[in-house]
């Protein structure tokens, strides 16, 4: 049935030419391509640091890491998405001007100002890039504003909602306990398997079991990053041939066929006009729906809250709606249809939690409403809110925190 | 691990190549290549290494009491355990779930209420049917004294693991490289080929499989294809499989070159053919000429007869059409190509156009062939009945893959793929000389594959990057 040819003809044409000239011809194409994957681990473990995924992360040990400082973070046009469109022309449409502002670091590297002359913070705010984002003020500062309490905001980027809680209790540095603990859920991250795989009520008792035992928590490799399964995700994401190939295949798809590229999408808002979304919102959020996704949060959030009440701390949940749920005129009729469950999700979590007595902060309605008025919350080019989200987001947490913390402060006699 | 993955391309053949060349002493080269399959293979599941290790045990221990033994009863006993344990391994893990599954069905139909059989929903050990007819194949090599037994259990486990032929061929079987596992040349010539084979491979992979696939995708999963639309995606996936599957020969081909083995050709321009018979020898060529070799002609071949040779033409493509994989379509897709070989056998092993010109026997095959593949690629009967109505003009004209944007990118490139299909040399017939303007092209290509495979991984992460 079948015939076969012994050799590809290529192997007799490099045979039959000079030996010399095949060797240069092979070292040079295997030189080329030993150059592209050099390069290429170079600028992973240089610039994107990939090895910090799973080489041990600095654990906070309580001590003062560095001196508290103030920075200018100078201006410039264009937010975070916007330095996602390839076409510098594209995004110059909906670039906004973020102006000079003052940014602080404490002792811990966290955006706090020096510490109060009391030493007490009666608020912490513990999250994600929510926490970090400014205009002029962060929220922590904007709450400090409203309520005229210190506030510690614990944030940081792209840490998601459960780093930040377990570096603040592994260094338990804020003495005495700031009464109210604020956490910041992002609606993004509002998803069961999310929660349910942090087994973080486990982690609570461990972590005071090794206080009670004195055993210093032991940093070691990370062991699941290392995975094909991470692997397979992280490599192409820290690989700087990835970043130029989707920079350039971006730029042809905006030019040449009027198509965004994948990561971000600009739409133009009936009211606002233009804005930038991100296109992995627009593909995750979707995919979270309320019932039983609201139940499960509801559940690992219980846990949580009992953990912080066992501390004599209240834990106040923050619930942030993403841009693209709050300006969903802006988006297509499908991308409408899929975000529709959001406002359910985030109203089943709220009921929940208060039903078991946990004070919740649900920004929704809230942002809706203010959005209908006219007032943009959001930044064009940016995921994050602006000062106007900021102090109405202030607003809304000291309006449900105030009678809490009068509460507390009458307990403790202060 | 895939050969157009980053994680291959980037880290694992490099090291692999590294150590192989410059780090470790030869002796312990099949040795590294061995342990460098087994990361290759666990990279999909480190579990399937262990099923692996055990058909590489069986069939040593086999091939070497076969060639051991002068009593011909023992040297039948050990064959047949090693064809049994072998097939027993495939049977299980490849096909029980379909059994189960047939018989629960059956009997339900015959009123019963429960499922007699469980179903246990193995997960499919990648490459399985590949490794096990290679590893069969040593048994039975040694048994008719067509080879000798491996030096050592290391050379053998080379043979069946080796990274580049271990998931999706070609089939070598063991008397076509055993002279190769001993000695073999390591040559500059033998590294530029191969490079070239590979980039070639890798491009018709990534650049056109790939592309295609998408209107393909989109035809495949529509509820009802219309006329035009059946037609432009099944021609699509008759591009996409051949593109896909012969590019990975070609790379499987290159790698082996660049390590110095020679592995034999597994297409021939198969859609030039101009009859089944002759697609047959031109597709897949090294499993074709193994069911030729380890199962037509045990059966009997053509040597019992025009009815037998019917027979066993059918019987032969129908188990070939399973080992493809546990689905009836697969069973159906083998058994239409049986119906057609045994109808071309008794027209002299010509095509039913035999005497159109050339051209039209040429389209004539490939439309018979582009029937089979709808059997082929529909993940269920239900699926290729659709598409036959599709195809047959009773959905209407239909919509077709968008023809917008970057979508006529796809359409583009399909074009293309004909083209090549249709008027290009084959990689293997291909004999570009080692030339500097040669050495860009790869160098251009290379670049675009590995910048297009790069930018379809999903980077939910990178924004906050920033």
């Amino acid at each position: 049935m079948a015939t076969r040819n012994e050799h590809p003809n290529l192997l007799n044409s490099f045979a039959t030419a000079s030996p010399r000239y095949v060797r240069g011809w092979a070292i040079v194409a295997v030189l080329f391509w030993l150059a592209l994957l050099t390069g290429d681990w170079f600028v992973r473990l240089v610039e994107f640091r990939w090895q910090d995924k799973w080489l041990p992360l600095p654990v906070a040990t309580g001590q003062p890491a560095r001196t508290a400082e103030s920075f200018v973070v100078p201006a410039e046009t264009g937010g975070g998405l916007t330095k996602m469109v390839p076409v510098p022309r594209v995004a110059a449409r909906y670039a906004e001007f973020h102006a000079e502002k003052i940014a602080y670091r404490d002792e811990r590297g966290y955006f706090n100002e020096a510490s109060p002359s009391s030493g007490y913070y009666p608020i912490l705010m513990l999250g994600d890039s929510f926490l970090v984002s400014q205009e002029t003020q962060t929220v922590a500062q904007a709450l400090s504003n409203v309520s005229g309490h210190p506030v510690y905001n614990h944030g940081s980027a792209a840490a998601g909602p459960f780093l930040e809680m377990r570096r603040y209790l592994a260094a338990d540095h804020l003495d005495p306990k700031p009464a109210i603990v604020v956490w910041d859920l992002a609606a993004r991250e509002l998803g069961a398997g999310l929660f349910q795989r942090q087994p973080i009520a486990s982690w609570f008792r461990q972590t005071s079991h090794n206080k009670e035992i004195g055993a210093p928590a032991k940093p070691s490799i990370q062991w699941n990053n290392l995975m094909p399964d991470r692997v397979r995700r992280d490599w192409p994401n820290t690989s700087i041939l990835a970043f130029f190939g989707r920079q350039l295949w971006g730029q042809i798809k905006l030019l040449a066929f009027q198509e965004w590229p994948w990561d971000v999408v600009g739409r133009d808002d009936p009211v606002f006009g233009p804005m930038l979304f991100y296109r992995e919102n627009l593909r995750v959020l979707p995919l979270l729906t309320p019932g039983e996704n609201a139940q499960a949060i509801v559940g690992v959030v219980q846990r949580i809250a009992d953990e912080f009440r066992s501390r004599g701390q209240t834990l106040t949940v923050l619930l942030i709606p993403e841009k693209e749920q709050i300006h969903l005129r802006a988006l297509s009729r499908e991308d409408q249809q899929g975000l529709a469950g959001g406002d359910q999700l985030l109203a089943e979590i709220e009921m929940g939690l208060q039903a078991q007595g946990i004070p919740v902060v649900n920004l929704m309605p809230v942002f809706r409403n203010a959005t209908e008025q006219r007032q943009r919350l959001y930044w064009r080019d940016d995921t994050h809110w602006n000062d106007a989200g900021i102090r109405l987001a202030a607003e809304e947490i000291w309006r449900v925190i105030e009678p809490l913390l009068k509460t507390s402060e009458k307990m403790d006699g202060r | 691990m895939l050969f157009n993955s980053y994680e291959f391309l980037f880290a694992l053949l490099p090291i692999v190549l590294v150590g192989y060349y410059l780090l470790l002493p030869k002796v312990w080269r099949h040795a590294w290549l061995v342990l460098a399959s087994f990361i290759f293979y666990g990279w999909w599941d480190y579990r399937f290494c262990s099923l692996l290790l055990l058909t590489i045990t069986i069939d040593y221990v086999a091939g070497g009491r076969i060639a051991a033994a002068t009593n011909p009863k023992v040297r039948k006993r050990w064959l047949r355990f090693s064809i049994i344990s072998d097939l027993s391994i495939l049977g299980f893990f490849k096909y029980y779930d379909l059994g189960a599954a047939t018989i629960n069905q059956i009997t339900g139909w015959l009123g019963a209420e429960s499922s007699l059989v469980p179903l246990l929903h193995l997960v499919l050990p990648v490459g399985i049917s590949f490794y096990t007819f290679q590893a069969m194949s040593y048994s039975i090599d040694i048994y008719r004294g067509h080879a000798r037994p491996a030096r050592s259990f290391i050379d053998f486990a080379c043979y069946v693991s080796l990274f580049p032929q271990l998931v999706a061929g070609p089939i070598v079987r063991y008397h076509e490289i055993d002279e190769q596992l001993r000695k073999r040349s390591h040559t500059w010539a033998k590294a530029g080929a191969g490079i070239v084979l590979f980039v070639l491979g890798l491009a018709k992979k990534v650049l056109i499989a790939d592309a295609v696939a998408l209107i393909a995708e989109w035809t495949f999963s529509h509820a009802a294809p219309g006329l035009a639309g059946a037609w432009s995606g099944l021609l699509a996936y008759t591009l996409q499989i051949y593109f896909d599957f012969s590019g990975y020969s070609d790379m499987a081909v290159g790698l082996g070159l660049l390590l110095g083995f020679q592995f034999p050709q597994n297409f021939h321009s198969p859609y030039k053919a101009i009859s089944i018979t002759d697609f047959w020898r031109r597709w897949h060529i090294s499993l074709s000429s193994w069911l030729r070799d380890y199962l037509y002609i045990p059966l009997g071949g053509n040597r019992k007869g025009s009815v037998r040779t019917y027979i066993n033409l059918f019987l032969t493509m129908l188990l070939g059409g399973l080992w493809h994989g546990a689905n009836w379509t697969f069973v159906l897709w083998g058994a239409y190509h049986g119906l057609w070989l045994a109808l071309e056998r008794w027209n002299g092993k010509r095509g039913i156009g035999w005497r159109l010109p050339q051209p039209l026997q040429i389209l004539m095959t490939f439309v018979i062939v582009m029937m089979g593949w709808v059997l082929f690629r529909a993940p269920t009967l239900d699926v290729a009945a659709t598409m036959f109505r599709g195809l047959a003009g009773l959905n209407g004209w239909g919509d077709v893959y968008p023809m917008v944007g970057s979508s006529l990118l796809n359409w583009g490139i399909g074009l293309i793929g004909v083209a090549l299909v249709f008027f290009a040399r084959n990689t293997w017939e291909i004999s570009w000389k080692p030339r500097a303007g040669l050495l860009v092209a790869l160098a251009m290509l290379f670049l675009l594959c590995v910048g297009v495979f790069l930018v379809n991984t999903s980077s939910p992460f990178l924004y906050f990057q920033f």
